[in-house]
């Protein structure tokens, strides 16, 4: 299901949605590596806010071992607000890392089908995690060594399509090309040739050379197919979903068109009651429909989404100009009082960086990362007035938020601030007007 | 026992005073609620209520409760998102207790006008200070005076043949000249006035005034019970035992004796006066069944 859900656009989730929801409420396995891949799933066609995803994220990460670490940091990777249980996961992962620099699922022996699969679930935290990028890097000078002179890769002894299926695609999540890196390729051979070695004539795949076709090979070899067409033309990694556009869409058009052709229907109504009551002189019927334009054009400027399709994480843009730092902090106020909710150790937001796009501002990359952190903030135009439910004023009338860039408080509002490639924001909460700020 | 009509402005005065003042001081939902019933309770009494000015109350109720959300995005309860403006559940429901707290102030003062009529408040006024008693008089008296000259121009406008066209952005641009003209004639009327007054005399003497209100024992009795129940009330709320937080999640106060205490004062004083009227009815109506 994630092959098509991660290759083929505009297709419709719902009724195997409703199968999976009914089948995780009816008979949900007990092996937390098996619930954690169906939330996964449930995630995937748009189910997120389901209980049973919630459950999974709340009791199997880590309950049975390395594979559960896998698939609840994969599930992690994929919802809104999990910053700080994927630190912990990524930290429980790094130290299942045996000497050799890899993963098994037991024995001290690295599996290469397990280290991949580590690695692919490590890709997306490696930006904000230097300890993990260094266990990455011994991983993949496993990998390396490991390929077989005939490029391939064995799993307990066996060379087979799901082991090279799988490094496939720990490779384009790391952002390396499988076909030209020169690591991975032995005697002019890459994984991507040793895995074609097992495709059958019917396009399907077996799961070791002169057998017949295997579903589970079949699967794989197609995952790593696409994790390749994606990564050559530019797309997120295999295992972070790109958002639902065209459901999304159509909802919100769905009711936006509604709402005008209502306000319309309205104006055909008391244009034809007016019509009766005698009151037909036309200025009556030119401030009626005056009336109803203004209200479809406020119409159109508004944008309503629920809370949980807000805060769901968005494809990153693609065409990006650079990368900023955006830190929050409240240190100036850190254990003053109970009332407000101030984190302990006075971080809000650590630093994470983002992708902006051309002319972005302060403001947008606030905005971008209260979205995807589920804060709570609260603007008045582009002046902010309050983060993470510490506003200004709280703390005296000199208290409020100030933003630094690159060590200097700019003297223009945050949402006039252009941003340049490799900026430093930092937000601060200041009690009197940033002379208490370092 | 006698209805707040009768009673001694000075006592009727405390009342209210304490009233409105406990319900523009908390946003306690139980305050509000308790105050709202109170002057409802007392506007059906008097047979003030009609189907009409509920439903515009209602309507006034609505608007305010949703526009609260649409400014202020304090709260953990996220509803949903607009323009990236988070609605939540704590801003509705802050919006609602000022809502409410708005409408039983409006209520309270139709009450005090009808229990304080012009010559009370001048009564009392004129003991703080003839000067401000005499401007207060000449403003109240304003607003009726000014309601009449209006339907004077109206109909004159009409005579003259203003509202021939039969449509509303001309009715509305005639409402708007009739406006004008009488703003016009109430600047003059005021300079007319004031040279009526000197020719009569205004200034030249010293001003005596004549009072026939009795301060009798029910007064005393009344007024002394009143600032007894606001004292113990505003007590209650000032020490923050009636403290209701609704950002950034709701967190009502903790359930002290104080807090309590708080809450049985004011909904005995809010249903004071229609005990005190209730009261006297069902006194007539077993009176009345002897005879």
């Amino acid at each position: 299901m994630l092959a098509l859900r991660q290759n083929t656009q505009g297709l419709d989730y719902s009724a195997y949605a409703d199968a999976l929801q009914q089948y995780v409420e009816i008979a949900p396995p007990a092996s937390a590596s098996s619930r954690l891949k169906l939330a996964l799933l449930l995630t995937a066609c748009g189910r997120a806010d389901h209980p049973f995803v919630a459950a999974a994220r709340a009791e199997d990460i880590g309950r049975q071992g390395v594979m559960s670490w896998i698939y609840g940091l994969h599930l992690l990777n994929n919802l809104p607000g999990t910053a700080g249980e994927i630190d912990q996961a990524v930290a429980s992962l790094l130290s299942l890392q045996l000497a050799d620099g890899g993963w098994a699922v037991m024995g001290a022996q690295s599996d290469a089908d397990v280290t991949a699969m580590a690695l692919q679930a490590l890709a997306p935290t490696l930006a904000n995690h230097s300890d993990a990028q260094a266990a990455a890097d011994r991983a993949l000078a496993l990998l390396s060594a490991m390929q077989a002179d005939t490029g391939d890769y064995r799993s307990m002894g066996t060379s087979n399509c799901e082991s090279a299926a799988q490094v496939i695609i720990a490779l384009c999540a790391l952002g390396i090309d499988p076909l030209t890196d020169a690591r991975f390729i032995k005697n002019g051979c890459s994984a991507l040739d040793a895995m074609l070695r097992y495709q059958l004539e019917d396009n399907a795949f077996a799961h070791t050379v002169g057998n017949a076709k295997n579903n589970m090979a079949t699967v794989q070899a197609l995952s790593a197919l696409i994790a390749l067409k994606r990564f050559q033309a530019g797309q997120g990694s295999y295992y972070l979903l790109d958002a639902l556009p065209a459901a999304q869409q159509a909802a919100a058009v769905g009711w936006k068109t509604w709402a005008i052709i209502g306000i319309a229907a309205f104006g055909i109504l008391l244009t034809v009651i007016l019509w009766f009551l005698k009151k037909r002189n036309y200025k009556n019927f030119i401030l009626l429909w005056l009336i109803c334009g203004a209200l479809a054009l406020a119409l159109c400027l508004l944008r309503i989404e629920s809370a949980a399709n807000y805060y769901a994480p968005a494809p990153t843009a693609e065409s990006s100009m650079g990368e900023v730092t955006l830190t929050i902090r409240c240190d100036t106020v850190k254990g003053l009082t109970d009332a407000r909710y101030i984190p302990d150790s006075a971080v809000i937001l650590p630093e994470t960086s983002y992708k902006i796009a051309e002319n972005a501002t302060v403001y947008d990359v606030l905005v971008q990362a209260a979205k995807e952190n589920q804060l709570q903030l609260d603007c008045r135009g582009t002046y902010v007035a309050g983060i993470s439910h510490l506003y200004e004023f709280d703390f005296g009338n000199l208290s409020g938020w100030m933003y630094r860039v690159n060590g200097v408080f700019p003297d223009v509002g945050c949402g006039e601030y252009q941003l340049s490639d490799d900026d430093r924001i930092e937000w601060l909460y200041t009690c009197d007007l940033g002379r208490d700020l370092p | 026992m006698r209805s707040l009509g009768e009673l001694h402005p000075l006592s009727v005065f405390c009342y209210f005073a304490g009233v409105m003042s406990v319900c523009m001081l908390s946003l306690h939902p139980a305050l509000i609620i308790l105050s709202l019933l109170g002057c409802l309770t007392l506007l059906l009494l008097h047979n003030q209520v009609k189907a009409r000015t509920l439903a515009a109350s209602l309507g006034l109720f609505t608007v305010l409760t949703l526009l609260n959300p649409l400014f202020y995005h304090d709260g953990i309860t996220v509803l949903f998102v607009i323009n990236d403006r988070p609605f939540t559940l704590e801003a509705l429901l802050y919006g609602a207790a000022a809502a409410g707290m708005i409408l039983s102030m409006v209520g309270w003062f139709r009450l005090l006008s009808r229990a304080l009529t012009n010559d009370r408040l001048l009564y009392l006024l004129g003991r703080l200070s003839p000067r401000l008693a005499l401007m207060v008089s000449m403003a109240l008296r304003f607003v009726p005076a000014f309601a009449r000259q209006g339907q004077r121009i109206h109909q004159a406008q009409q005579g003259l043949g203003l509202y021939r066209g039969d449509n509303a952005p001309d009715a509305l641009r005639g409402r708007i000249r009739e406006f004008s003209i009488l703003t016009t004639w109430a600047l003059e009327n005021g300079i007319v006035t004031a040279d009526s007054m000197a020719a009569r005399g205004y200034g030249t003497g010293r001003r005596t005034s004549y009072a026939i209100f009795r301060f009798t024992r029910v007064d005393a009795l009344f007024m002394l019970f009143s600032l007894a129940l606001t004292a113990v009330t505003l007590t209650a709320i000032l020490s923050s035992a009636l403290k209701f937080d609704y950002y950034p999640a709701l967190t009502p106060p903790a359930d002290t004796l104080l807090a309590r205490a708080g809450l049985c004062a004011y909904s005995v004083l809010c249903l004071l006066p229609a005990l005190m009227e209730g009261g006297e009815r069902i006194r007539w109506r077993c009176l009345q069944s002897r005879i």
